[in-house]
């Protein structure tokens, strides 16, 4: 029997004229793992919601949802509790109260249990997921991954059957993402609960789903294994972000793997090594660096540890940089330093040949450098987009400037909405929009990849791309490998307070071994050079076979 | 230090609720000599040198109290000499000092209060009657440090745009309305969470890491013992002292003061086992 | 309604009982443990009131945010000298949200603002006036809503009543009773810090007032809570007539 079941799912939101859900209908067996797939505004977040009506968003449904074969709404609030467990994509809107210990027993404590009992199964708890060691910090202390993993234990804590995740390693760190996804493996596997998973990037949750529900404008397509998936999605351009590279680059072949592992043993059995390293055929022209770190010393308080720690940095005109490394590393604050938001209390920093300090007043974010924060909502503070834009203009003295570049950026509908009620994709439009309407030369983006669906991603990457080109300097700190393998000219490793094996894109993952990308991975023995899917893809459909 | 971790916290408020409803409200000079004994002691061995600024604090207070009691107060009838018309007598002079030790013992105590009971113990003796009560406070104290990040986030952008850095009302206020805008929304997503995880189901209960066990009743009984042994003398009248018109002679009963010094330095007892057991103990070799 | 019986006997008990209490035990400082002690009676059966009332989970995560957006802005302002947010901030939500929810947070804002600057003996007194500071504002909250000048003046007099309570306690800790004449005194050499509770209290309102309503008025359309505004109801009332 079917452990979740939805029929004609029509759903839409109070005072909105479409149907965000037209027609869905799917079912889950019990210890089954399904992923739904789905470009931002597809409707994903809204099903997922729905089949839990605690959190059901306000509008109109019709059709039914079973869950145990009994309709949703017969369910009580506490057999619903038992049943279904949610987890959404940020950390920082799940956790309740300020302690792991205490967040862990929400849940139970909501329940009515005594003390004993609450006790007894959140210890249980930690130990079987390896929390230990977090158990008794402040959730404030936390990284991303470990405040993620908090959210997850704090949801399982009642035995739920089903566990429904809304694109949950979104604002994760590939470290924090693998820990998170080996934890739901563990779930699925020794105590089979059933998961139902929306994400972005797949390519960890291939691995172990059954199931792969596509949702396209409110309408569901279901494939029954992942294979046929990945034959379906080949043919559709718009599918085709989401199939991992490990198993497109085999597709040709004619075979469908899904771990890296696999994939390498078979293009090193199909293809003989070839001699020649795969190599940009325009090596860019050197140019003068117009940013400059030396000897960049910074620290948060007198006693504290030096987060820069001698940091040296050379970035040329027009190049795309990027600073890679895990969260937590001190990325941001390099760009925060690199801005001129932080000062450093030892080194000098330069920005086209001139120490950054002796730009007076704000003639250093006027037509010179913009910085992007890791959350673009923050650039927005005003009630509507066209406000803060047109306070941009007029702080730049431009008149009524804005309205080409929105055009180009392709916001222009959006302008008269709250920030707030924008997309993740459809914010770092506009905020670009504000920082070109500054002019400036050089761009620091902070993690500009984050939380966007692959579509969102690659129109972000051309929209780089065409800048640099235009002439602009690019500086992005990222975790996202592919991304930068795919968009930047050049990259170093952020670590222990400096930027290590600083060069070229090609050069740097080529010669990393472990912090590399899947494809760089897979082609490394065979095409040494390759660094993304689709060159891989192009190099095992032209490759000489053995 | 230790050795309190080992009560529920139930007790060591229970221990300063005692102490301090009878410090502050009492005018017997006797009892505040126990108080202020006790106070500073404790405060000497928990704090050691970082205690001598508070001291010196509640020595300028006992000081002032004392001196300016006498111009608002002109009873008594020993009188020192004259201000104008009114005279300043040395009972108001002894009452007000009387006055200042009471305020003195209160920051003395409180001190030591917030050393010994930390967040943590509140939370958990609210979370046993006011599991709710418990929960909003857990929840302030998550939001806080979210809040300053979120508000140092958006005052970065700020900079980032090329505003000055001079601090001013007007923008500190936007920043301030902005980082609102946004937890609003946020925060509105951790009450969804917070019914996905079945709140509102029954009564809340609250998790004790801790059990309440024999021993922190006989804590609890052994304080309230005490303090009851001083009311019933207070009660009686064995412990009244007055300073008008002239100044009491009694007001010394020894089982009454015996047994409020004997509460005040009762702690000591527990820091200097701890101290021996240290020194001593089987582990450190 | 039989929670409410069991505070008021409760009430009705305890407060005579202390009075006795504190005659009978101390008598020179009778008026001081009274006060403390009816102070003390009337928080817990405030909260124990709040606590039996079932509420819905926004109204627990709005109370705390707004409690803590206040610790905050008494960090975030404290460049500025003897200016604080706090009862702008409590007035503001009570208008929006109710008595309770306007008393919560005047009483969280003090206990945990105290978490950072201190406990004393201070705490209670002064969570009581600022959850009172919260309440009339709720209980005025039809007329407040509507009129700005109404709002203004209201949070320059709390503030002037704020200052006046906060200095019958240390009236009361200084003499154990409220003398008189050294009211007077306290009142004047703290005038200066009576007029700048009511002069911060009416800048923040003036500066938050538009903005913040702004605000708890977008998020009741977009996340459908019950907000507590008196237009509204008396839309309704006037369309159920």
């Amino acid at each position: 029997m079917e452990i979740l079941s939805c029929k004609d799912l029509n759903f839409r939101y109070n005072g909105s004229s479409d149907d965000t859900l037209r027609g869905v209908s799917f079912s889950v067996s019990p210890s089954q793992t399904v992923l739904v797939l789905g470009q931002t505004g597809s409707g994903k977040s809204t099903l997922l919601r729905l089949l839990k009506k605690e959190i059901a968003p306000a509008g109109t449904l019709s059709g039914e949802i079973k869950i145990n074969g009994r309709d949703q709404s017969e369910l009580s609030l506490l057999e619903s509790t038992q049943t279904i467990a949610c987890v959404t994509q940020n950390p920082d809107t799940q956790t309740v109260t300020h302690k792991v210990s205490s967040e862990l027993a929400f849940g139970l404590e909501s329940l009515g249990a005594d003390n004993a009992e609450i006790l007894g199964r959140v210890g249980e708890m930690a130990a079987y997921f390896g929390i230990e060691d977090i158990y008794s910090k402040q959730i404030d202390e936390l990284s991303g991954g470990q405040k993620q993993l908090c959210s997850l234990c704090a949801a399982v804590v009642q035995a739920p059957e089903i566990l429904m995740l809304d694109e949950p390693a979104a604002q994760l760190d590939p470290i924090g993402t693998s820990k998170l996804f080996s934890v739901l493996k563990r779930l699925n596997s020794e105590l089979g609960t059933t998961i139902i998973i929306a994400e972005h990037d797949p390519r960890e949750v291939f691995e172990f789903c059954d199931k792969v529900v596509v949702l396209k404008d409110g309408k569901a397509t279901c494939f029954e294994d992942k294979q046929s998936f990945v034959r379906a999605a080949a043919q559709d351009p718009q599918l085709c972000g989401y199939i991992p590279a490990c198993t497109k680059s085999v597709l040709g072949l004619g075979k469908t793997v899904f771990t890296v592992r696999d994939a390498k043993n078979i293009i090193e059995q199909t293809f003989a090594p070839q001699q020649k390293a795969y190599a940009d055929t325009t090596p860019k022209q050197k140019e003068k660096p117009v940013l400059q770190a030396r000897n960049v010393y910074f620290r948060y308080s007198k006693a504290g540890r030096d987060v820069a720690d001698c940091l040296d940095l050379d970035v040329r005109k027009g190049e795309i940089f990027a600073a890679v490394g895990s969260n937590g590393c001190g990325k941001t604050t390099m760009l925060k330093l690199l801005c001129g938001i932080f000062r450093p209390w030892q080194g000098k920093i330069s920005i086209f040949g001139k120490n950054i300090r002796s730009y007076k007043g704000n003639s250093l974010y006027r037509e010179n450098i913009a910085y992007m924060p890791q959350d673009p909502y923050d650039l927005f503070i005003s009630q509507t987009v066209r406000q803060e834009l047109e306070k941009t203009c007029k702080a730049m003295d431009a008149k009524d400037g804005y309205e080409s570049l929105c055009e180009q950026f392709g916001v222009t509908h959006l302008l008269d909405m709250h920030p707030f009620d924008l997309s993740g994709g459809e914010i770092q439009k506009c905020a670009m929009v504000k920082l070109l309407l500054t002019r400036p030369e050089m761009l620091f983006l902070d993690e500009p990849s984050k939380a966007l669906d692959p579509q969102a991603k690659k129109i972000l990457g051309e929209m780089l791309k065409s800048l640099s080109q235009q002439g602009k300097t690019i500086i992005l700190a990222t975790h996202d490998l592919e991304f930068a393998a795919q968009y930047a000219d050049s990259c170093g490793l952020f670590f222990d307070g400096k930027i290590l094996s600083s060069a070229s894109t090609r050069e740097f993952f080529s010669k990393n071994r472990f912090y590399t990308t899947d494809a760089s991975r897979i082609a490394r023995s065979v095409f040494p050079g390759v660094m993304t899917a689709d060159e891989l893809e192009a190099a095992v459909n032209g490759g000489d076979k053995r | 230090m230790c050795y309190f971790r080992t009560f529920d916290p139930i007790v060591p408020m229970t221990y300063f609720l005692c102490v301090m409803s009878i410090c502050v409200f009492t005018a017997n000079p006797y009892l505040q000599a126990c108080a202020l004994l006790g106070g500073v002691v404790l405060l000497l061995c928990i704090k050691k040198a970082k205690a001598l600024k508070l001291l010196a604090l509640s020595l300028a207070v006992i000081a002032v109290m004392g001196a300016t009691n006498p111009l608002f107060v002109h009873r008594g009838l020993t009188d020192l000499f004259y201000i104008g018309k009114d005279p300043y007598t040395l009972e108001a002079l002894l009452y007000g000092l009387s006055l200042g030790c009471s305020i003195a013992s209160l920051l003395i105590w409180f001190s030591v209060f917030n050393a010994i009971v930390t967040q943590d113990d509140i939370l958990a003796v609210f979370g046993k009657r006011l599991p709710k009560t418990a929960l909003v406070i857990s929840m302030i104290l998550g939001f806080i440090p979210k809040l300053r990040r979120k508000y140092t986030e958006l005052l970065h952008a700020q900079y980032a745009s090329g505003a000055s850095r001079r601090k001013s009302l007007h923008r500190s206020a936007v920043l301030f309305i902005a980082c609102l805008a946004y937890e609003a929304e946020r925060v509105m997503d951790i009450s969804m969470s917070m019914k996905a995880r079945g709140y509102g189901l029954k009564d809340r209960t609250h998790a004790q890491r801790r059990r309440f066990r024999k021993s922190d009743a006989a804590a609890i009984a052994f304080s309230l013992a005490l303090c009851i042994v001083c009311f019933v003398f207070i009660g009686k009248g064995r412990l009244d002292y007055w300073y008008y018109p002239r100044l009491s002679p009694n007001g010394f009963d020894p089982f009454g003061v015996g047994s409020y010094l004997l509460l005040c330095i009762s702690p000591l007892f527990f820091i200097v086992k701890e101290k021996t057991l240290w020194r001593y103990c089987p582990a450190k070799t | 309604m039989k929670v409410r019986i069991v505070s008021l006997c409760i009430f009705l008990l305890c407060i005579p009982a202390l009075c006795v209490a504190g005659i009978v035990f101390f008598r020179e400082r009778s008026v001081s443990f009274v006060c403390t002690g009816v102070v003390l009676v009337m928080l817990a059966g405030y909260f124990y009131v709040y606590e039996k009332k079932s509420s819905p989970a926004w109204e627990l995560v709005i109370i705390a945010l707004m409690s803590a957006m206040s610790v905050l802005g008494r960090i975030v302002f404290a460049f500025l000298p003897s200016l604080k947010p706090c009862s702008a901030i409590i007035i503001l939500t009570a208008v929006y949200f109710g008595r309770e929810t306007g008393f919560m947070v005047g009483a969280f804002t003090a206990l945990v603002s105290n978490f950072y600057f201190g406990q004393g003996s201070w705490t209670p007194f002064q969570m009581l006036a600022w959850g009172l500071t919260g309440y009339f504002a709720g209980m005025l909250g039809r007329w407040l809503s509507n009129n700005r000048i109404l709002l203004l003046l209201y949070s320059a007099v709390i503030g002037v009543f704020f200052s006046l309570l906060m200095d019958i306690y240390s009236c009361l800790w200084m003499d154990g009773k409220v003398v008189l004449s050294r009211y007077l005194v306290l009142i004047s050499s703290a005038a200066w810090v009576t007029v700048s509770y009511a002069v911060s209290n009416v800048v923040f309102t003036a500066l938050f007032m538009e903005p913040f309503g702004r605000i708890f008025k977008r998020l009741c359309t977009k996340y459908a809570i019950g907000l507590y505004i008196p237009e509204a109801s008396k839309q309704k009332q006037e369309a159920r007539n």
